[in-house]
C-alpha cells in the first residue's frame, strides 16, 4: 500500500472519529463541532464566509507590508550605526516583550471600528522582530566587506542594496516570516476582541451565539491563512538561505 | 650591495604611473598619536612591478590603503596616471586584498562582473567582459560555481580577476597569497608574472615575504618599522621572463638576503 493511501485512511478514521465522539453525544456538540456541522456552516451561506475571510486576508495583507517597509527601513538604518544598535537594540528587545494587546482598545478607540484599527494594532506589534533581526543581521556585515564595496566603487545606495541587505538576507527574511505571522495573529486578535468583519469577528459573534460549526469554521480557515503566510516565506527562506548554510 | 648602481630593468626607465609625494599617515587611537609612516616620497614606473615590504605592523597595509583612495593621507599626495587620487577608483586602480572577500552569495562569473554591476552595466554585457577575465586567471570551467565550492587559490583568482574586469592600469595587491599554504603560493606567484606580462598593469604589490617579493618584482621599496620611512629601493636586475629557476641563482639568494638584513637588524632594534 501507497504512503499516500495510508496518510488518507489515517485522515479518514480521524474525521469518522471527530463525526463521532459528538454525535454519538460522548462531548457535547457545542464544545466539540463535528466536521458536518463545520460542512453545514459554510454551505449555509458561503457569501458571507469568503466576505469575512477577504476582510482578514486584506487586513493582515495591508499589516504585512506596512510592517515589512517600516521594520526594513528602520532595520537597515538602526544596524548600520554601531551606536544606535547598542543603544536602541535592548530596548526595543525590551519593548517587544510588552503585551500590546492591552493598548489595543485605544487603537479602537482613535481609529474605529474598521479594518484601520487592525491593521496599525497588527502592523505595530509585527515591526518589532523585524527590525530587530534586520538591524542585527546589518550590523553583522563585517567592516571587511564594506571597505571591498568601497574598493569596487558602490555608491552609498549601492553600499545598501548590493552589499549590506543581500548579505543580511537570510536573518532578515527570517524576521520578516516571524513578523508576518505576529501581524496575522494581531488581526484576529483585534477583530475576536472589537470588530464588525472578519475571521475574527467570526469566532466571537458565533460563540456569542453557540454556533459551534461557524465558530470551528472561522478558527480553521484562521489558521490555515497562518500557515499558508508561514509557508510560503519559509519556503523564500530556504532559497534565499542556502549560500548562508553552504558558506559556514 | 651596489643594487642600486646596476642598470634599471626595460620597466624602470619608464614614465611614472604612480607618483607618491612626501605622504605621511598619523591617526588618533584611544588619545595616542600614532605616526604610521612618514614623508613617504616614491615613483613607481608604468608596467611596472614594484614591492613593498617591510617589518609586520609597518603600514604597509595602511599605505596601500590610501594607494588606493579608501583612506584619506594626513599630509602629502598621490598621483596616479597624472591625476590626484582622493576617493576610490576602480576603473583607474583595481585592488586585490589578502581576503579573497567574495561575495557568497553570486557565482564566480557574477564576483568578477560585481564592479561591472555596481557601474550599471547590462548582465549581457558584464558577463561578456568577465569571461574574459576569468579566462586570463585560468576559471572558466568553474564561472558558474559560487565561492564555497573553490579552493584558497581558486578564490584568490577569482579576486584578481574581479580586480583587474575594468581593466585599470594599475593593480594594487595587499599581501594577496599570504593566506595560502607555500605551494599555493608559489604557484600563484608564477600565475601573477603570467599575468602582468599579458597585460601590461602597473603592480603595485605588499608583502612581507621576501622570496615572493624578489621573485615577482622590479623594484622592492624597503619601509623601516612604525613610524615607516623608505630604508631602500632596491632594484631587482633579475631577468625577465622569471621562472622557479631563478630561485636558485646565487643572484636571487643575495638579492633576498640583502632585503632580509635590513628588516632583521630593524626587529633587534626594536626589541632592545
Amino acid at each position: 500500500m501507497g504512503t499516500k493511501i495510508k496518510w488518507a485512511l489515517l485522515v479518514a478514521a480521524l474525521l469518522a472519529l471527530w463525526e463521532l465522539i459528538p454525535t454519538v453525544g460522548w462531548i457535547n456538540r457545542i464544545i466539540v463541532a463535528p466536521p458536518s456541522a463545520i460542512l453545514a456552516a459554510l454551505v449555509q451561506d458561503p457569501g458571507a464566509v469568503l466576505m469575512h475571510t477577504n476582510i482578514t486576508v486584506l487586513e493582515a495583507a495591508a499589516a504585512i507590508g506596512i510592517a515589512w517597509v517600516i521594520g526594513l527601513t528602520a532595520g537597515v538604518v538602526l544596524g548600520s550605526s554601531v551606536r544606535a544598535f547598542r543603544f536602541l537594540g535592548p530596548l526595543l528587545e525590551s519593548a517587544y516583550a510588552l503585551p500590546w494587546v492591552v493598548l489595543y482598545p485605544l487603537a479602537v478607540l482613535w481609529l474605529g471600528f474598521g479594518s484601520t484599527s487592525k491593521i496599525t494594532f497588527a502592523a505595530a506589534t509585527a515591526i518589532f522582530p523585524i527590525v530587530l533581526s534586520t538591524a542585527a543581521a546589518v550590523s553583522m556585515v563585517e567592516d571587511r566587506t564594506l571597505l571591498l564595496g568601497r574598493a569596487l566603487g558602490a555608491t552609498r545606495m549601492q553600499m545598501y542594496t548590493k552589499v549590506l541587505i543581500p548579505f543580511a538576507l537570510p536573518q532578515i527574511v527570517s524576521g520578516l516570516r516571524v513578523g508576518a505571522g505576529l501581524a496575522v495573529i494581531g488581526v484576529l486578535v483585534g477583530e475576536m476582541l472589537l470588530s464588525v468583519g472578519g475571521l475574527g469577528f467570526m469566532i466571537s459573534y458565533y460563540r456569542s451565539t453557540f454556533d459551534s460549526g461557524h465558530v470551528y469554521l472561522a478558527m480553521l480557515l484562521g489558521i490555515a491563512l497562518a500557515a499558508l503566510v508561514n509557508g510560503a516565506i519559509a519556503r523564500a527562506e530556504r532559497r534565499i538561505g542556502w549560500w548562508n548554510q553552504a558558506s559556514r | 650591495m651596489t643594487t642600486n648602481t646596476a642598470s634599471p630593468s626595460p620597466a624602470l626607465s619608464g614614465r611614472a604611473s604612480v607618483q607618491v609625494q612626501s605622504l605621511s599617515k598619523t591617526f588618533e587611537a584611544r588619545g595616542r598619536r600614532v605616526d604610521v609612516f612618514q614623508d613617504l616620497s616614491f615613483d613607481v614606473p608604468d608596467r611596472s612591478f614594484v614591492g613593498v615590504v617591510g617589518p609586520s605592523g609597518c603600514g604597509k597595509s595602511t599605505l596601500l590603503l590610501c594607494l588606493a583612495g579608501l583612506t584619506t593621507p594626513s599630509s602629502g599626495a598621490i598621483i596616479a596616471g597624472g591625476t590626484p587620487v582622493t576617493t576610490p577608483d576602480p576603473q583607474r586602480i583595481g585592488v586585490v586584498f589578502q581576503d579573497p572577500n567574495l561575495l557568497p552569495w553570486l557565482t564566480v562569473e557574477d564576483n568578477v562582473a560585481f564592479p561591472l554591476e555596481l557601474k550599471g552595466l547590462g548582465k549581457k554585457e558584464r558577463r561578456e567582459q568577465a569571461a574574459q577575465f576569468i579566462q586570463l586567471v585560468g576559471l572558466t570551467d568553474f564561472s558558474h560555481a559560487y565561492p564555497h565550492e573553490l579552493s584558497g587559490g581558486m578564490r584568490q583568482r577569482v579576486s584578481i580577476a574581479r580586480g583587474l574586469v575594468q581593466d585599470p592600469r594599475i593593480l594594487l595587491m595587499d599581501e594577496p597569497f599570504a593566506a595560502l599554504d607555500e605551494q599555493t603560493r608559489m604557484k600563484m606567484g608564477a600565475e601573477v608574472l603570467r599575468i602582468w606580462e599579458q597585460t601590461h598593469k602597473t603592480v603595485i604589490f605588499v608583502t612581507h615575504n621576501l622570496t615572493e617579493a624578489v621573485f615577482l618584482c622590479d623594484e622592492v621599496v624597503v619601509l623601516s618599522s612604525r613610524p615607516a620611512t623608505i630604508l631602500e629601493r632596491l632594484t631587482i636586475d633579475l631577468p625577465r621572463p622569471r621562472t622557479y629557476d631563478v630561485m636558485a641563482t646565487e643572484r636571487f639568494g643575495r638579492l633576498r638576503d640583502h632585503i632580509w638584513r635590513m628588516i632583521r637588524d630593524l626587529g633587534t632594534d626594536q626589541e632592545r
